[in-house]
């Protein structure tokens, strides 16, 4: 039974290989998108951090600038300290970003000062400034950034000033952010957003010169990439499933970090994360359609399989239909083989009983015979005319029945195997000249034109002289026997290319198409020759037909009844 | 059928796991942190909760991913017992408050092969440790936040000269010399440079323990001093209220290190907002826990430096604050502590 679609894919095997193959189509997929995908965060990723590096690098090397100049200063004032105030003076002068400069004592007592006083401010409590004591320590550092009235962010920078390895006092100087500002716009494009933050996380500058207040300012060091730099130390690449987010605006980012030298600030590299991987959607699409191709694949693929299911089910049914047939065939085969042995073996019993009795029936009717031809000679008297007419009725009678003996026992001759050939190689053409000469008279007799037209150079062929003068005459008494007086009966002998050909046509009655079929068959006479009220055993034919295959050649019969007849035969030519 | 079956999701098995292992991204990582708390001293409660609260503020949530064993210790001699407790329960992390504490947990990780991570939150002198390298550097694996106590001890001695210019002998309780407290001896050494600039004798006054310090606080009073001063010395923080009750008796101005010690009735004070170092302290312990190694972290100076007033006590004794030292008052407390 052909399975129907939906039983067909509910079959284990179906569901097996589907979901293998699905399988595959998913684990193929995945095997070029996922690294395809990753290359485009990491090209991404790679550009955002050059813009970090060179954003870092400017503000580096502003700030830089800056540690320098005070360091320098310092080392100014540790050599000469009586000269502290014009070393302050100078180095504020010498740097617009430098507000104003202050030496100080442990204590915290200012020493010395240049540069503009803090608007609205007391006099710094440097004894309570963590940065001083930093310093202190020996550590120079940027502390921490704040808004001044005007919102410009400003941050102490402290230095030590050593003297003798000791730190007994240090440099403070005030130093306007505003310049970093500026470079971090000057870099920001209109895909790029940069923000800077301090060692808190508070976002000190921005791109688009927005300032967040730094008292109670909001931090971002909730973001996994601030504390990547901040808190770790590192460079955030943006690769991090985290290191996306949700900015101030609502916009989902990638972000990239890197740390700030000689601060413990960051800076941070914003992109919107669908224009920096404008890609993976070009990725995404072209996965789909190679995977609805793949669907499309497996869904033919799995059709053609359910289609050679239906052609493999239809061929078991077939092949147990043949192996049942075949199994009949061979039972019928067997069966017939037995009935066809049985005939055999009848055939054997009628032919032996043909050729007994005919060679039984022959002696006696030769002796018949003979009687009747004593008779006719004379020898026993003289008979009356009607006495005459009788025997010679009964010799012809006589005549018949031995020469349908004859070829009884030809036939039974021929069935048995017992009608020996003694081939020589030699020319028809004498044959031929033979039955002519002989067949003339009885042509003569009935009024019937007899011709003859052998072809002068006519190759030999190998054959029973004696079998093939059974043959000639046979078709030679025919043609005479089925033509009405006045017709004509031509024989003609010829070479045809490697064989030769010999034909003998009349102008008889013909045979009715219906009955061509059977004119080389045992005891075959036509109905029109049965009206035609002629002698005749029926076994002519069959014999012509017997002996000429028995040569190898082959024989052909045309006829078209009250036309004529033509009965070729061909043999091959000797070599 | 079955043995193509098996081959087949062998096959798909195979590829999976070899997916897995090129493709797939490890899960979250969801340690469970341990932090061991050892705390000599008084007046650091605001700290430990300072950073305990910025913990919880940087993911650790304590009962999820950590847990905190709090131990306030005064005996000297049980600091390192706890710290040995502590390494003996292998936790990820000491964080210590006082000198004598980081010192105890220091030798409580000395000899080890990997030694555990010891965060400050008050420490007078880093650099008295001989585990700490630099401030920038320590080198080992003890970090944290300096509490400058050491250093402004100048400071507070100034402020009592300020409050009193004519102010000629200043007491200073502080651990004996013996005991080997550095943070002790580094304020004994800075308060006496200070008191010679400033033109001030200094009486020393050394306490051998906790208990000893009431017994000082009395000798004290029996002196001719015109104040108090201490130290970054955590032994006689333990006993400030000795020292705060003869103070006001005496109507002495007592020169103190925290809020918390103001708040217990002493006059004024200069030192590190201890919430503050508290959150500066968890921040180093963060980084700590993400990997990083003490040894490569900065020590922190205390990002909010205050001075702190006793109104209060400052009516009881008499004394009238200066307008420009008022200026410089960040927080004033109106009554003393019960």
């Amino acid at each position: 039974m052909q399975p129907s679609v939906p039983t067909f894919f509910l079959r284990r095997r179906t569901i097996f290989v589907t979901a293998f193959f699905l399988a595959w189509l998913v684990i193929l997929e995945l095997v070029w998108v996922l690294p395809a995908l990753e290359r485009i965060k990491s090209a991404a990723s790679e550009l955002s951090l050059q813009m970090a590096e060179n954003a870092r690098a400017n503000v580096g090397f502003a700030l830089e600038g800056a540690f320098r100049s005070v360091e320098d200063a310092a080392l100014d004032i540790a050599l000469e300290p009586e000269r502290a105030d014009k070393v302050l003076t100078r180095l504020v002068e010498r740097n617009p970003a430098f507000v104003n400069g202050a030496l100080v004592d442990r204590n915290g007592t200012e020493l010395a000062r240049a540069g503009a006083a803090r608007d609205g401010a007391a006099s710094r409590e440097y004894a309570k400034m963590s940065t001083v004591y930093l310093a202190l320590a020996g550590t120079p550092n940027f502390g921490e950034v704040y808004a001044t009235p005007d919102g410009t962010p400003n941050a102490l920078l402290t230095v030590p000033v050593k003297a003798d390895g000791a730190v007994e006092r240090v440099l403070v100087v005030e130093v306007s952010l505003e310049s970093l500002g500026a470079i971090v716009q000057s870099l920001t494009g209109g895909r790029w957003n940069i923000y800077v933050t301090d060692g808190r996380g508070v976002v000190i500058i921005t791109s688009d010169g927005f300032i967040e207040p730094f008292v109670g300012g909001e931090t971002v060091l909730a973001r996994p990439v601030v504390q990547r730099v901040l808190v770790d130390g590192q460079v955030a690449d943006g690769l991090a499933a985290d290191d996306a987010y949700v900015d101030g605006r609502g916009k989902r980012v990638f972000a990239v970090g890197v740390p700030i030298p000689l601060t413990t600030w960051g800076l941070f590299v914003e992109r919107d994360e669908r224009e920096a991987f404008a890609e993976r959607t070009v990725v995404a699409l072209l996965a789909g359609m190679i995977f609805l191709l793949g669907l499309l694949a497996l869904a033919v693929a799995l059709w053609s399989y359910w289609r050679l299911s239906v052609l493999n089910e239809r061929l078991r049914e077939i092949l147990a239909e043949n192996e049942q047939a075949a199994k009949l065939l061979v039972a019928r085969d067997l069966e017939l083989n037995e009935k066809n042995a049985r005939l055999q073996e009848l055939d054997e019993m009628k032919s032996d009983f043909v050729s007994v009795a005919a060679h039984q029936l022959r002696t006696p009717i030769t002796g018949i015979r003979w009687s009747f031809y004593t008779l006719l000679d004379g020898s026993a008297g003289i008979l009356s005319p009607d006495q005459e007419k009788i025997v010679r009725d009964g010799m012809q009678v006589t005549v018949n029945a031995i020469e349908l003996i004859n070829d009884l026992l030809n036939v039974a001759r021929v069935e048995e195997g017992r009608f020996g050939y003694q081939m020589e190689k030699r020319s028809l053409a004498p044959l031929v000249e033979s039955a002519v000469q002989q067949a003339a008279a009885r042509a003569r007799e009935k009024g019937i034109t007899l011709t003859a037209d052998i072809a002068p150079e006519v190759p030999e062929a190998t054959f029973d002289r004696e079998k093939m003068a059974i043959v000639i005459d046979n078709l030679l008494e025919n043609a005479i026997k089925y033509t009405p007086p006045g017709g004509r009966v031509t024989m003609s002998l010829a070479g045809e290319g490697a064989r030769v050909r010999f034909s003998v046509s009349d102008t008889g009655i013909g045979i009715p198409k219906a009955e061509l079929r059977k004119v080389f068959t045992k005891f075959f006479r036509a109905d029109n020759a049965m009206l035609f009220q002629t002698t005749g055993t029926g076994l002519g034919l069959y014999m012509v037909k017997n002996i000429i295959e028995k040569h190898g050649g082959e024989v052909m019969l045309e006829s078209e009844e009250r036309k004529g007849t033509t009965v070729t035969f061909t043999l091959p030519a000797a070599p | 059928m079955n043995r193509i079956l098996i081959f087949a999701l062998g096959i798909l098995g195979v590829v999976f796991v070899v997916y897995y292992a090129l493709f797939a991204r490890p899960a979250a990582d969801a340690a469970q942190y341990r932090i061991g708390i050892l705390v000599r001293g008084a007046g650091y409660e605001a700290a430990v909760e300072g950073f305990t609260e910025r913990m919880t503020e940087l993911g650790y949530v304590e009962g999820e991913n950590i847990a905190y064993d709090i131990q306030f210790v005064s005996d000297r001699e049980k600091l390192r017992e706890t710290a040995d407790q502590f390494v003996a329960a292998d936790v990820d992390l000491i964080h210590v408050y006082s000198t004598p504490a980081t010192e105890a947990a220091y030798e409580a990780t000395e000899g080890m092969t990997d030694p555990t991570p010891i965060v400050f939150g008050s420490m007078g002198d880093p650099l008295l440790l001989p585990a700490i390298e630099s401030i920038d550097r320590p080198g080992g694996n003890v970090t944290g936040v300096a509490s400058l106590s050491t250093e402004l001890t100048a400071r507070r001695l100034a402020l009592l000269k300020e409050l009193d210019p004519g102010i000629a002998r200043v007491a200073m309780p502080h651990t004996a010399r013996e005991a080997g407290d550095l943070a002790a001896n580094q304020s004994v050494e800075i308060a006496r440079e200070a008191a010679e600039e400033l033109g001030i004798e200094l009486v020393l006054f050394p306490v051998a323990s906790q208990a000893d310090n009431a017994a000082v606080a009395t000798r004290i009073t029996a002196e001719d001093v015109d104040g108090i001063v201490v130290g970054g010395d955590s032994l006689v923080w333990n006993g400030l209220a000795s020292y705060v009750e003869q103070a006001i008796t005496e109507k002495l101005p007592l020169a103190v290190f925290s809020v918390t010690q103001v708040e217990q009735g002493a006059l004024i004070g200069i030192g590190p907002d201890y919430a503050i170092s508290g959150r500066q302290s968890a921040d180093i312990a963060n980084k700590i826990l993400r990997g990083g190694y003490p040894g490569d972290i900065p020590i922190a100076i205390p990002e909010k430096i205050v001075l702190v007033l006793n109104a209060d006590t400052a009516q009881k004794i008499g004394i009238t604050i200066p307008p420009t030292l008022m200026e410089q008052v960040d927080l004033v407390v109106d009554r003393a502590s019960p």
